[in-house]
């Protein structure tokens, strides 16, 4: 530091407007502190409302989760219904081809993935694509994307659940999907009698 | 930056500069705050999605399986059902279980406002985990288990193997996202008593690890 500086302006005070030192290093001050607050509000903005996040989703996702779980349960003990006995007076459909279509239900809800029953973060969704080439976003694109490879795989090997489209979107999705689901496996218990 | 520290002119100009720093700190904190409290949420209900997922495909799967066995124990009782396997009055016995412990198991978990003081920037993630956890923790991974077990005695009694591995799907994201408590279970969702109606559990399910800030 120069005595010079101080003496040719003492009506300038230091690190007031006007001080050359201050306008020099203005920006980068700033800009560090602004980062250094920014950076560790983000940390704990993040821990306040993740329990509030998990709370919410949990609640309205357990619905959903436990239709898809019953009607697997309940395709597998069709199964298992259907082969555990020869004995099917009451059965409208001959036993090979009932059997068979609960093989493809089962195989069908096997393939039916959380992302394709559970509801969509639009929300979530809309601030990443704001926030597209922000360092700081890296929101859970690479489970969405991990969907989409296994749809495509599927797509190749020609295995689709019903309701899908040539693109290999699914059409139906949550209520819907799950209402058609419901809907085979009703026709299918009926055919065995039950 | 350096300063002559003589000048009483400087130690203004220190001051000054200490509430520069503290004014755009705060301001940038806050700005990060929003910003990461909008993340929080986004996050929080992946996992949230995840951990439903993981409990309830599995209980629900369960709750299928008696309720089918159910129907059929029903129609073969009045004689409109004569195929399949037949229902004893054993296995009804556990599917009336069952189906009573299911409809203990918790499908919400209201969180009571966790007075984590959220502008504490030292408060280490750790710390915030173990604040989150109830003392009396009712274990939901208990109930889980009473779960599992009564339908194996269901399998067995109706002479099914039961189902295997039952929480791997290709969407699981692996050991990373997972609790590392035995059961799997555990570090999820902990609810409340059920006996006493009032789920007044917690979660610790939301794995901070996997923040990234």
């Amino acid at each position: 530091m120069d005595d010079d500086w101080l003496e040719e302006g003492p009506s300038v005070p230091a690190g007031g407007a006007g001080d050359p030192m201050v306008d020099q290093n203005w920006e980068r001050i700033t800009t560090k502190y602004a980062d250094v607050g920014y950076r560790e509000g983000i940390s704990e903005g993040k821990l306040s409302s993740l329990q509030e996040g998990f709370d919410q989703s949990f609640k309205t996702s357990v619905p959903p989760v436990r239709r898809l779980g019953r009607l697997r349960g309940a395709a597998a003990a069709l199964l298992a219904y259907t082969t555990g006995s020869k004995t099917k007076s009451t059965s409208t459909l001959p036993d090979e081809v009932l059997v068979e279509k609960v093989r493809v239900l089962i195989s069908d809800l096997g393939r039916i993935k959380p992302s394709d029953i559970l509801p969509i973060d639009q929300e979530a969704l809309d601030h990443a694509k704001e926030h597209v080439g922000d360092e700081h976003e890296d929101l859970p694109r690479e489970k969405k994307e991990l969907d989409d490879l296994v749809d495509a795989f599927d797509v190749m090997a020609g295995q689709k659940v019903d309701g899908v489209d040539v693109a290999g979107e699914r059409v139906q999705r949550e209520d819907e999907l799950l209402s058609l689901l419901e809907q085979r496996f009703d026709v299918l218990q009926r055919s065995a009698g039950l | 930056m350096t300063m002559d520290m003589d000048s009483t002119d400087d130690f203004d100009a220190l001051d000054s500069l200490n509430n520069l720093e503290q004014t755009y700190y705060q301001q940038g904190y806050k700005d990060g705050f929003e910003h990461g409290r909008l993340h929080g949420l986004f996050e929080g209900r992946a996992i949230g999605q995840e951990k439903a997922f993981e409990i309830w495909e599995e209980v629900g799967y369960i709750e299928g399986i008696a309720l089918f066995w159910r129907a059929v124990a029903e129609k073969q009782t009045s004689g409109q059902a004569e195929g399949g396997k037949k229902v004893s009055p054993r296995a009804q016995n556990h599917i009336q279980t069952l189906l009573n412990l299911i409809s203990t198991f918790p499908t919400d978990n209201p969180t009571p406002v966790p007075d984590n003081s959220s502008v504490q920037p030292d408060a280490s993630m750790n710390a915030e985990t173990e604040s989150l956890k109830p003392q009396d923790e009712p274990d939901l991974a208990v109930l889980l288990e009473r779960i599992r077990a009564r339908y194996k005695l269901l399998c067995s009694s109706l002479g099914f193997r039961p189902r295997l591995a039952v929480a791997s799907r290709p969407e699981d994201t692996g050991p990373d996202l997972l609790p590392r408590e035995t059961s799997g279970v555990e570090a999820g969702v902990v609810m409340g008593a059920e006996g006493s109606g009032v789920a007044k559990g917690m979660v610790d399910g939301v794995d901070t690890r996997m923040l990234r800030f």
